[in-house]
């Protein structure tokens, strides 16, 4: 088998890559110089206009032939169980990495990648940070085959270490069957876009308009903020209808971005199970394709709000143990499923959490206190302070920040819930919605627990359990039970045989 | 309110009976840490003082209340010298056949506890005032991320050269019975 694969020889990508690179470089190059090419668009013939075009090509016929020179230098190839990566332009770089420090193969295309029949592979590596690497296009046979050598490599490896040296076993390099747990239909999709946070996109289309209020206003001098300024104090009758009408068109525009992001980010979403590991696939324009291992899931978790609580849908993270430096989410996300798909999935990642019969602890009420005291006592004093130094009527609004969080206080107390199984422990909150948070207690890798002195006198202390992937945080649980909780999950941690990950 | 009083009511095991944390043994760190953590803060409650009596000095428009927040400064970076002295003699740690456990804090009581098996790596630091004092810093790493790197101060550097070979073996022993 190891004879017959390309892959041994150093090889270069996939020509098609030339074609990537350029647009890689392109893509970097207009997101830094956008506002200089908004000004040669607007005013072409200037005389700035002219020097900046010139200056635009000529970055771009370097750039394309830097990126030819890079396609020609950069070869890759498997050597002693090792990845390597042979690159640079003016200096060169050789990058080895070995198979078992690669904790994941995954692949992801994009429109480009489709048209191409090419696919970008990201093999994530477990240790220090900047160490993932990324091949732009290879051909995707080769990409398969080389994901195949890793996790066959992988699995020889497991098999090896549990059954003692001296024997090797055979390499299976035939993936196991795939077993479909979800799938997400375009009405499902919709159902999920509709009930997206939207204020969220709201807050992002904000901040963009603002950074391009402040780019215009210092590229050509066009007074926006000044000319917002006149209209808002002048107050008159066109501004507040204006108000009225930007403001259910600001929703509207939101609301549909959200909705479209949503349907284009999860098109034809698949959640597979292939023997050992869970595979996401999804996406209409980039497609994308996520692998965890399954002894690397660390915390499960399912969310819901009051607007997916309508369509009865949950939002599912499955977290498994990352590098935390990495800034890479490599958490599976799930944006939508039924209560019996949650159900499904929790039972085939971890079966006994069916039949557990869990003890339920609550929070304190004296939480309430403290959350009202933080996040509506001293935050209205403040705003009343300021609308009373201001004189402005509007602002006093922002007192009833004090009745809004004894409600939220008092929620959350209500819905906080600690619950412990011999082998899992479940964190439900939320709100105005509701959320789940399942590890089980073998994979805890540190407890924490800590009290102030409030917390002392009424005998409370806050209980903190750290896995590699997440952590569950619970404030104000009865001291004892934090303390007989955290002696327990050091007892089973320290007694448990079976790796964590 | 109807609140159970045992993490489960049905335990496998005699929950009275599992090895409790807060029994241990807790070892105290060496004494001439205090010195550092009075130095160290001392250094700190400098800086936050000069810096805010300088605004104070270069911008008299705020007084008032420049004056106010000024005082109130110096007397908060005061405080913070009190409570590094005061809250070093809660500053403990405590090793068991399993698992290591630092305990710290006056008012705001804290303690960590990593299993052995769980342990990624440790290393050993010395800041310039640790080098002065003749001590050093042993930091226990675990896959949990940053939160959970367990740092324990003020050791002798024989002390901590030989706790850490004691968790790295411990480690690698609980590694071979998986």
């Amino acid at each position: 088998m190891e004879s017959t694969s390309h892959l041994y020889q150093p090889q270069r990508q996939s020509p098609k890559a030339v074609f990537l690179i350029l647009l890689k470089y392109i893509r970097i190059t207009i997101r830094q110089m956008w506002p200089i090419l908004l000004i040669v668009l607007i005013n072409p013939t200037s005389g700035k206009g002219i020097i900046i075009t010139v200056i635009a090509f000529g970055i771009a016929l370097i750039s394309l032939i830097y990126s030819l020179v890079a396609y020609t230098r950069y070869y890759y190839f498997i050597q002693n169980n090792e990845l390597c990566v042979r690159s640079g332009v003016f200096r060169k770089t050789v990058l080895n990495v070995p198979f078992d420090r690669i904790q994941s193969v995954d692949f992801k295309r994009n429109l480009v990648h489709q048209f191409l029949n090419v696919v970008s592979v990201q093999v994530d590596t477990a240790g220090s940070k900047g160490s993932e690497l990324e091949l732009d296009a290879i051909e995707l046979g080769r990409a398969e085959e080389l994901r195949d050598i890793v996790l066959a490599y992988k699995r020889a490896r497991k098999v090896e270490t549990s059954a003692g040296e001296g024997s090797i076993p055979p390499i299976p390099v035939i993936p196991p069957p795939a077993e479909l747990i979800l799938s997400l239909s375009s009405k499902d999709l919709i159902k999920i876009g509709v009930s997206e946070n939207h204020l969220r996109t709201a807050a992002i289309i904000f901040a963009f308009f603002l950074s391009l209020a402040d780019d215009l206003d210092q590229l050509l001098g066009w007074d926006i903020y000044g000319q917002l300024e006149d209209t808002t104090n002048a107050m008159s009758l066109v501004g507040i209808l204006a108000t009225l009408i930007a403001i259910p068109i600001f929703i509207g525009v939101s609301f549909s971005i959200t909705l479209i992001r949503t349907v284009l980010k999860y098109y034809g979403l698949k959640f597979w199970r292939e023997g050992q590991r869970f595979k996401l696939v999804s996406g209409l324009f980039t497609r994308n394709e996520k692998t965890i291992q399954q002894s690397k899931i660390q915390v499960i978790r399912w969310i819901t709000s009051p607007l997916k609580r309508i369509f009865g849908i949950y939002q599912m993270n499955i977290y498994q143990a990352t590098n935390v430096d990495s800034a890479q989410d490599r958490s599976l996300i799930i944006p939508g499923c039924y209560q019996q798909q949650v159900d499904h999935t929790l039972d085939t990642i971890v079966p006994e959490f069916k039949h557990a019969v869990f003890t339920s602890h609550r929070m304190h009420p004296a939480i309430v206190r403290l959350m009202v005291f933080l996040l509506g006592f001293i935050p209205a004093i403040l705003f009343g302070l300021m609308a009373w130094y201001n004189e402005g009527t509007m602002q006093w609004l922002l007192v009833l920040v004090l009745p809004l969080s004894i409600l939220m206080g008092y929620m959350y107390q209500t819905k906080r819930r600690l619950k412990i199984h011999p082998d899992f422990i479940v964190s439900e909150g939320g709100i105005f919605g509701n959320s789940y948070k399942l590890i089980e207690i073998y994979k805890v890798q540190c407890v924490h627990i800590e009290s102030s002195p409030m917390q002392r006198r009424r005998g409370l202390a806050s209980l903190h359990i750290f896995t590699a992937g997440g952590e569950i945080s619970f404030p104000y649980l009865n001291a004892v039970i934090a303390r007989q909780a955290r002696d327990y999950i050091l007892y089973r941690v320290e007694k448990e045989e079976k790796s964590w990950m | 309110m109807n609140q159970p009083n045992q993490i489960f009511t049905n335990p496998q095991v005699e929950l009275d009976s599992l090895p409790v944390a807060e029994q241990m043994n807790m070892i105290p760190l060496e004494p001439d840490y205090k010195m550092i953590r009075y130095i160290s803060s001392a250094i700190y409650a400098f800086m936050f003082i000069t810096i805010s009596w300088v605004i104070v000095w270069l911008q008299p428009a705020l007084n008032p209340y420049g004056y106010i927040a000024a005082t109130g400064i110096t007397l908060f970076s005061w405080l913070m010298i009190v409570y590094s002295g005061v809250s070093f003699s809660y500053m403990s740690y405590a090793i068991r056949e399993r698992d290591i456990s630092y305990k710290s804090g006056w008012l705001w009581k804290s303690m960590t506890t990593i299993p052995f098996n769980r342990v990624q790596h440790c290393d050993i630091k010395q800041g310039i005032l640790d080098r002065r004092f003749g001590l050093s810093k042993l930091t226990i790493y675990t896959a949990g991320g940053q939160n959970t790197d367990l740092e324990i101060p003020g050791l002798l550097p024989d002390t901590a050269e030989k706790l850490k070979a004691f968790i790295l073996r411990s480690t690698e022993q609980s590694i071979e019975n998986e």
